[in-house]
């Protein structure tokens, strides 16, 4: 597959303004336009023909979304920011080190240098039918992802369910941002505006993210928690390149209350919360946060793993998040 | 098409591209710089790695256009003529090189890991070829000549103080 079946154009506008003016352009002639970011999702999906645009306008030329501010209690991340750059920024590893984690646990060093934060929380949903090379998928029916009428991991959903696709959730960094409290910058044909980065994921894994086509994710503002704990745990058969086969983010906030996030089991991250009682972390708070997680998740066979393991594994890593945690509360 | 202009191993190009080929295939096909290797082309194996201003990347999951000004080094530009660079001699002297397929990706990984830092240690040298995908040698021989090249380094700086 050494090129994209479907030739595209490709434009890198330098500032907002040529952007939307390249935008109104494509609508105006009806040419479907997809954005890229450091491309390093975009273009496995440009060469698997899930993705067929007539251009591809990469964001890449956008220098000003490309930095990483202290902004009193909060730090302020452009979009475009690699994910290598995010691992090694001194405020980063200084107020945000599960996140530096994250990060770095995404793909290899050579993706990291390239992909950006804003990608990374933008990631498309992944499905073991769907993200496999055009001859495999021929051997299927067409999915309702790709327009057909069948999903092959849940063979009784049909037009009309609630949720249509499973295609997982598998962003590594967006389980800690969610954690803290992280709202998005976002701009459009319409203007901009801000919202809850849990407001941009949405239940089905077709229409997974509430940003609208032709809107852009500018910066992602993450409040510094005062005297917290945090960690990032990811299963994965691999070191390198492989999507979370499960990932935990657990924060730990001053006053003792405990948090959750998980990724890559179900077709959005899901959070979930612990209040202290008596003054110390109970085996109730954990065992109340391993049931809830186990409830939101919809594992199928989907994964490396079988799907029991991965069912089992969801308390072992929450639990392994935790202590973590615990452990550097005590030192 | 469109024009592409940049820079590879200090050399300018201006080149009139197709707008969706990747930065792989223009270094091979139209600059016949055929070191730099086609493996999965989806980003798995890291063969394409090439550096784009300083940092290791991978080719094939960048459209030439993506590059429009950047400065590139491929396998061809690490060896200063007949001087081969000191990653390179260690990959020789290891036995670290079978096939080849993936030796140019490992050197310019090899080469972008030492320049920052050449007393890396086990855990640095295996992060750094974690993601390139060598069927012969079990990495072991690799890793060595990592470890042997950043040696080399460290004496060729002390030397040269």
């Amino acid at each position: 597959m050494t090129a994209p079946k479907k030739d595209f154009d490709f434009a890198r506008p330098k500032t907002i303004e040529q952007l939307y003016n390249l935008v109104q352009e494509c609508q105006h002639e009806g040419r479907q336009f997809i954005f890229s970011a450091g491309g390093t999702d975009i273009m496995p999906n440009l060469k698997s023909e899930i993705l067929s645009p007539d251009i591809v306008i990469s964001l890449t030329g956008l220098r000003a979304l490309n930095n990483i501010e202290k902004q009193g209690d909060h730090i302020i991340i452009g979009a475009l920011t690699s994910l290598s750059e995010l691992c090694s920024n001194n405020n980063i590893q200084k107020y945000l080190p599960a996140l530096a984690r994250a990060a770095h646990k995404v793909a290899s060093p050579q993706i990291r240098n390239r992909a950006t934060i804003g990608g990374n929380i933008m990631v498309e949903n992944r499905c073991s039918y769907i993200n496999q090379s055009p001859i495999n998928r021929e051997s299927h029916s067409p999915c309702f992802k790709i327009g057909g009428d069948v999903c092959h991991l849940v063979k009784s959903a049909k037009r009309g369910d609630d949720i249509l696709c499973q295609a997982r959730f598998v962003s590594d960094t967006a389980p800690l941002l969610l954690l803290q409290n992280s709202t998005v910058n976002i701009i459009g044909p319409a203007g901009s505006k801000e919202i809850k980065l849990a407001d941009l994921y949405l239940n089905d894994g077709i229409e997974s993210k509430s940003l609208m086509h032709g809107e852009i994710i500018t910066h992602i503002k993450v409040e510094i928690t005062e005297n917290s704990l945090s960690h990032y745990e990811k299963l994965t058969i691999r070191n390198a390149l492989d999507f979370p086969s499960l990932g935990v983010a657990a924060l730990r906030r001053g006053n003792g209350d405990i948090s959750v996030a998980l990724t890559g089991l179900n077709t959005r991250p899901g959070v979930f919360h612990a209040k202290l009682e008596n003054h110390e972390t109970s085996d109730d708070m954990i065992v109340d946060i391993c049931r809830k997680a186990n409830d939101f998740t919809v594992t199928y066979q989907q994964d490396f793993f079988p799907r029991g393991y991965r069912k089992n594994m969801i308390s072992v890593f929450i639990r392994r998040a935790i202590n973590k945690i615990l452990e550097g509360a005590k030192s | 098409m469109k024009l592409l202009n940049l820079t590879i191993n200090g050399r300018k190009h201006t080149k009139a591209v197709s707008p969706s080929m990747t930065l792989l295939d223009f270094l091979r096909e139209e600059l016949n710089l055929t070191g730099t290797k086609n493996g999965c082309d989806k980003g798995a194996c890291g063969c394409c790695s090439v550096m784009i201003d300083d940092k290791p990347m991978l080719s094939c999951l960048l459209p030439a256009l993506e590059a429009e000004g950047a400065a590139i080094t491929t396998i061809e530009g690490i060896a200063k003529g007949n001087a081969l660079h000191p990653v390179q001699e260690a990959m020789i002297e290891m036995g670290a090189i079978q096939c080849g397929f993936c030796t140019p990706a490992m050197v310019i990984n090899g080469v972008h890991m030492l320049a920052k830092n050449n007393n890396p240690d086990d855990d640095e040298v295996k992060e750094c070829i974690s993601a390139t995908v060598c069927r012969c040698t079990g990495y072991n021989s690799i890793e060595k000549a990592l470890h042997l090249a950043a040696s080399k380094m460290r004496r060729a700086a002390h030397d040269g103080s």
